[in-house]
């Protein structure tokens, strides 16, 4: 059998690999619950805006590209805008609902007892994330909860990595004298 | 990046770092590799920062199986339907196929229409003065056919008028028209008349007042057209030049109706009136102006179309008038009837006799054209330079002058959509900025709310 020489060619001149939008968003579909929950505060419009995110980006997988930024922050740039989309339907603001008490689901403000130091210091953060602005609230879900680097949030908020740095150090000091303060 | 950004406080730098730091140790990252810059080890890092971290990821929502079933039918479900994207594209495509062909159509359009006028209108830039754009084709044919014509007419009129007299059944019958004549669709007009037994006289046609009857619209135009040249030669040319006029009037199959030539002096130079068909006209005025640097040329033109109708209608209703007093007279047997017809048909013939030369005339103006030409060795300030006159040739410089007027226009075009188009770009980009900041604080706005 003869060989077939095979050349490779240079990497710009390759074409890139489409995206594969069902395992990105398998991969951070958690992230993106915790984001989106943190965002709209109602489980159940969570669920509407994780399922409208996975419904947009393989529409616009077409549209990614690489030189842009990561996909994680392209996906989460698409949560965004479905958690706003979903807000403005719902009409609602700060309206804060809770499921029915499950067992299943720990509910850390009622099993927070009042003595335990530590139990004190994670209902303070609590309340202390509930309690910020939503921006400030929406800069908690990216970082904290979804592990997006500051780059990253920088990408999905639209704005410059050293802007999105001060609020992040603006929100940890906040959330720190949370904790202070209820201790 | 036109400015660069403004650089966090060195301490602000070193908090994120730690908190990148901390986030990495309490995802458990097994050999994650410390964030900080300066290498300090995950056991080094504040514990507040630390425990910070922990309790916020504990409040971190969790995804429920129920949730995440759910979600996983919403998935298959958008795997399943079909991508609209596909008919927009079409869509798309056309919409850029019909915008690709209407900016090739315009562009396209303009250029083309310029390289037309390029190619037929260099006479324009010629001083004229036309009164009406002369006719090409059947109405030069006709002209050119009418000039032997004409001076055969005579001929063929005397045979027509013996066969009227012979015509069996006594009816007049007026002539066909001459080979050279004007009829437009080149019918014979038969004009018959009957005469009662008893009639003795036959009613005059009206005075021969030339009131044109317009010609119908198809037929060939019969244009007088007259120019009016000025060639400046060297003071020792014109003896030289004179000849040369002489010659390309011959050539041209034309003649010198009168010519004056001073060849020493202040006012040396020439007049001539030349007279050649009228399908050489163009090129006879080339090849004069020619001769020396050409400084003026006007040109004017007559059309006599109607005219020359109105004269053919009158001859056939004179000559049908003179038919039947010819009948009449032969028919007269009373001495004192007889000379009444005579008088009358003297009368009749002698005005058909003017209609006729009237007619000739016109058919000799129209055949051919009259150049008023003057050499002058004189330099004046009135004696503007004329553009070259075009013989109907295209050549490398008439090329050449299409594509500067292609170029001309095109950069105009360029330059219009330029002043107009750049400002509204402006606009519209500085709209979609606008548009997307109040989108992005719109957003802000409605997290903030939530």
């Amino acid at each position: 059998m003869s060989e077939t020489a095979t050349a490779v060619l240079p990497s710009a001149m390759t074409r890139p690999q489409p995206l594969d939008v069902e395992a990105l968003w398998r991969s951070c579909a958690d992230d993106l619950h915790a984001y989106a929950c943190t965002v709209v505060r109602d489980p159940s419009a969570a669920e509407e805006v994780v399922a409208v995110t996975f419904e947009r980006a393989l529409r616009r997988r077409g549209r990614f590209d690489p030189r842009r930024g990561e996909p994680r922050a392209w996906i989460f740039g698409i949560a965004r805008n479905a958690a706003v989309d979903e807000l403005r339907r719902r009409g609602r603001g700060a309206e804060l609902t809770h499921d029915p008490p499950d067992s299943a689901v720990s509910d850390h403000a009622d099993q927070l007892v009042e003595r335990d130091e530590a139990a004190r210091r994670a209902a303070a953060v609590a309340r202390a994330i509930d309690a910020l602005p939503g921006r400030d609230r929406e800069l908690v879900g990216l970082k904290f909860h979804a592990g997006l680097s500051n780059a990253e949030i920088a990408q999905v908020l639209g704005i410059s990595t050293t802007n999105a740095g001060s609020r992040l150090h603006r929100v940890l000091n906040h959330l720190r004298e949370a904790v202070r303060a209820a201790l | 990046m036109l400015r660069s950004e403004p650089r966090l406080p060195q301490d602000v730098l070193d908090e994120l770092d730690r908190l990148d730091a901390a986030l990495h140790a309490d995802h458990g990252g097994a050999g994650a590799p410390s964030d900080r810059s300066d290498g300090t080890a995950p056991d080094d890092l504040d514990r507040e920062l630390l425990a910070l971290v922990a309790d916020v990821r504990a409040a971190r929502p969790e995804l429920d199986p129920g949730t995440r079933m759910r979600l996983e039918a919403r998935v298959q479900d958008a795997k399943a339907t079909p991508d609209p994207r596909t008919r927009r594209f079409t869509a798309d495509r056309r919409w850029r196929a019909g915008l690709a062909l209407a900016a090739v159509a315009a562009v396209a359009i303009p250029v083309g229409g310029v390289v037309l006028d390029g190619g037929n209108g260099s006479n324009g830039d010629v001083v004229a003065e036309m009164s009406a754009q002369p006719t090409s084709g059947p109405g030069r044919a006709s002209d050119s056919a009418a000039a032997p014509g004409a001076t055969g007419g005579s001929t063929t009129e005397s045979a027509e008028d013996s066969s009227e007299l012979r015509s069996p059944d006594g009816m007049a019958q007026a002539p066909s028209t001459t080979s050279g004549g004007s009829s437009a669709d080149g019918e014979r007009d038969r004009f018959s008349r009957q005469l009662s037994p008893g009639a003795t006289t036959v009613a005059p046609s009206p005075p021969d007042v030339p009131t044109p009857k317009q010609a119908p619209l198809g037929a060939p135009r019969q244009v007088i057209r007259d120019v009016e040249q000025t060639v400046r030669i060297n003071p020792g040319d014109v003896a030289k030049s004179a000849e040369r006029v002489t010659t390309i009037v011959q050539d041209a199959g034309g003649y010198l109706g009168s010519s004056e030539v001073r060849e020493r002096g202040s006012a040396a130079g020439g007049t001539f009136q030349v007279v050649v068909p009228t399908g050489r006209l163009d090129a006879t005025v080339a090849a004069l102006s020619k001769i020396g640097r050409p400084v003026r040329l006007e040109r004017s033109s007559s059309d006599v179309t109607d005219q020359a109708t109105s004269l053919d209608d009158q001859l056939k209703d004179l000559r049908a008038d003179r038919a039947a007093a010819r009948l009449a007279l032969a028919r007269a047997v009373d001495p004192g009837k007889r000379a009444a017809r005579r008088r009358e048909l003297t009368l009749l013939s002698s005005r058909v006799a003017g209609l006729q030369g009237r007619r000739d005339q016109l058919r000799r103006q129209t055949s051919t054209s009259r150049i008023d030409l003057r050499l002058t060795t004189s330099r004046s300030a009135s004696d503007d330079a004329a553009p070259p006159v075009d013989d109907g040739s295209w050549g490398i410089g008439d090329a050449w002058d299409d594509a500067g007027r292609v170029l001309e226009v095109g950069g105009g075009v360029a330059l219009v959509g330029g002043v107009v188009l750049v400002p509204l770009a402006g606009l519209v980009g500085l709209g979609l900025l606008v548009r997307r900041r109040a989108a992005a604080r719109s957003r802000e706005g409605t997290i903030d709310a939530a």
